[in-house]
């Protein structure tokens, strides 16, 4: 598919919005992603990104720029083609019960929580390491305990403030060392976890295998067509 | 009439333009993004005898010009693909090849038999040329007496078309096909991944848990168009073009040089719907050079001695 971009905006210095036309009709489920190809020459493969925000006439990212491909990305102007596939990946169905659920971010993981934080009252944990996502919180309204490693308000990891809210489900995204810790709390304290994984991908829409995450009972799935939510403890972490 | 048909065995398909293994799925994923009336077909992932495991992440890492794999022929076993999978694909209107990973030669002759039983597919690649595969004793293309012992027979087995896939990190692969031409294969599928590796320079370690991994992509199209002229030169059975294809012009340059058919891997992860687009540019690139028939463009090489 070709869409256009609509807009971007740099939020902060290496984390911008892309909005782009949406011609697809199909339905776009809570954490259903979508996979962009560059024009770059030393980058073939397409790159996954959550679909953060879907209107009638317009898909949004948020995308951190982490190397070439993102990077390339981030240099679209208005009015550009862009090479796209979606909505990818297996939608979230469950009925999440907001008055019990906490929502775990870390980083650019607030990516993929942003479609469940829309229209309702939820309860959020954001572990922002620099301090640097002030910006991308107010532009989508996002409320919670923003907390940092080193300093402010609430110093220390996502994982350190849990005990401050009830709650019998956890929606996680973020790094592998935040989604490990949210696994050993839930196993322990007996929770619900969703997490919303991330593995390099080869194709983005289940024919290579390439994607697979490895299960507690020795097996593997295959992310793109079975997540990108999963059940967080069957996941193993290495 | 543009005539884009080719004939390999017993096996007519429609455009000589075919998905490859690992990179086709079971074809249920396929056919979301290609008419399959409009393609030469696909083959499937790879099946083992038994349930097989797929190898430890990472398993694909990109590199500069193209992709490194270490997936590990994961798969339900056979019985689970006749059960689950063929009915499923039975009725896909393109040819749909079997590629089916043995680790002995009972394992091959036991899958052919159960297999051979059913309809609702074409014919089967086998497949002895997997870079994932570490133990010697299974790493049949890497020893021209041990692939001969495993080919030996296969024949008699089936009526359906029989393809063999090799691999071009192997100058044994030449020999092997020659062999399995006189065994009754009616095609070589050629050329599997380049066994490549790719070092973690922070860690000091090697990416892969395997150490090696398979290289394909738009960097191995010369090396495996060279290889493939070679096969093309050494066997008189079809052969199927396979490295690096991504747009029209590298599918011609395979069909010049004499592949009967191509497959296209690492071009259909990238574009999913790349079979039914280069099947479409295909025929119109022979409308538009009034070319009749395929066969004028397969093998046509001006070869100047
Ligand atoms: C389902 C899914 C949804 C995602 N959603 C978003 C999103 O909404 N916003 C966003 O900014 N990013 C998201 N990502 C991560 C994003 O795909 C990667 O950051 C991107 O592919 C990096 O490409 P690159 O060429 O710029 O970096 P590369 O040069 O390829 O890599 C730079 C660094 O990023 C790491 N990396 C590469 N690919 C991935 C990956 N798929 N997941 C995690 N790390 C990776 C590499 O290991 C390396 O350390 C998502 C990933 C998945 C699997
Ligand atoms: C992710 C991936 C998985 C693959 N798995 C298989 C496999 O299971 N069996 C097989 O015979 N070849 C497998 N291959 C090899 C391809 O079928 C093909 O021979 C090779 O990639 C070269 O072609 P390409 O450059 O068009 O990708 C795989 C390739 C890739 C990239
Ligand atoms: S990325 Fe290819 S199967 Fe998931």
């Amino acid at each position: 598919m070709i869409e256009r971009v609509l807009k971007k905006i740099f939020l902060t210095d290496n984390v911008f919005l892309l909005e782009i036309s949406r011609s697809n009709r199909e339905d776009i489920l809570l954490g259903q992603f979508a996979s962009i190809k560059t024009s770059l020459k030393d980058k073939i493969l397409r790159r996954p990104f959550t679909i953060v925000r879907n209107e009638k006439n317009s898909i949004t990212f948020l995308i951190k720029v982490v190397g070439s491909s993102t990077e390339s990305i981030g240099n679209f102007d208005k009015g550009d083609f862009v090479d796209i596939l979606y909505p990818l990946g297996k939608g979230f169905k469950e009925n999440l019960d907001y008055e019990n659920t906490i929502f775990v971010g870390g980083g650019i993981g607030i990516a993929a929580l942003i479609p469940f934080l829309r229209n309702v009252k939820y309860k959020l944990i954001f572990g922002d390491r620099e301090g640097e996502y002030e910006e991308v919180l107010k532009y989508f309204s996002l409320k919670g305990l923003h907390c940092q490693e080193k300093k402010g308000k609430f110093k220390g990891y996502p994982t350190d403030f849990l005990n401050r809210y009830d709650f019998d489900t956890i929606v996680g995204c973020g790094p592998k060392v935040m989604l490990k810790s949210l696994k050993d709390y839930s196993v322990k304290n007996d929770k619900k976890f969703y997490a919303v994984y991330e593995e390099v991908m080869g194709c983005g829409v289940g024919l290579c295998n390439g994607c697979s995450v490895k299960t507690e009972d020795g097996d593997f799935i295959k992310l793109c067509t079975e997540g990108p939510v999963l059940d967080g403890k069957r996941i193993v972490y290495d | 009439m543009t005539d884009l048909k080719v004939k390999i065995g017993k096996t007519t398909l429609k455009t000589p333009v075919i998905g490859a293994s690992g990179c086709s799925g079971w074809g249920l994923e396929l056919s979301k993004f290609n008419d399959f009336d409009r393609i030469g077909g696909f083959v499937t992932k790879s099946i083992t005898l038994k349930k097989k495991i797929g190898n430890e992440n990472p398993r694909i890492r990109e590199v500069y010009g193209g992709i490194l794999n270490s997936i590990g022929l994961e798969n339900n076993g056979v019985e689970y693909f006749v059960e689950n999978i063929l009915p499923q694909i039975k009725n896909y209107k393109c040819a749909k090849f079997l590629n089916l990973a043995p680790f002995s030669k009972d394992d091959l002759f036991s899958m052919i038999k159960i297999l051979d039983r059913n309809e609702g597919f074409d014919g089967y690649e086998v497949n002895i040329s997997c870079p994932n595969i570490t133990n010697k004793k299974v790493n049949f293309n890497s020893s021209f007496d041990d692939s001969k012992k495993l080919l030996k027979g296969v024949r008699d087995l089936t009526e359906k078309t029989l393809l063999l896939k090799l691999s071009p990190s192997y100058n044994e692969s030449f020999k092997i096909a020659e062999f399995a031409e006189k065994e009754g294969f009616d095609g070589i599928s050629f050329t599997n991944t380049y066994i490549g590796t790719l070092v973690d320079v922070e860690k000091r370690e090697f990416v892969f848990k395997n150490i090696q991994a398979g290289f394909s992509g738009p960097a191995i199209k010369p090396l495996s168009l060279f290889n493939v002229y070679k096969m093309v030169k050494s066997v008189k059975i079809p052969v199927i073009g396979i490295g690096g294809i991504l747009n029209l012009n590298d599918l011609l340059e395979f069909l010049i040089v004499g592949a009967t058919a191509c497959q296209i891997g690492t071009g259909v992860l990238i574009k999913p719907d790349i079979l039914e687009e280069l099947s479409r540019s295909l025929e119109e690139y022979m409308k538009e050079k009034k070319i009749k028939n395929i066969k004028e463009i397969i093998g046509s090489i001006k070869e100047r001695l």
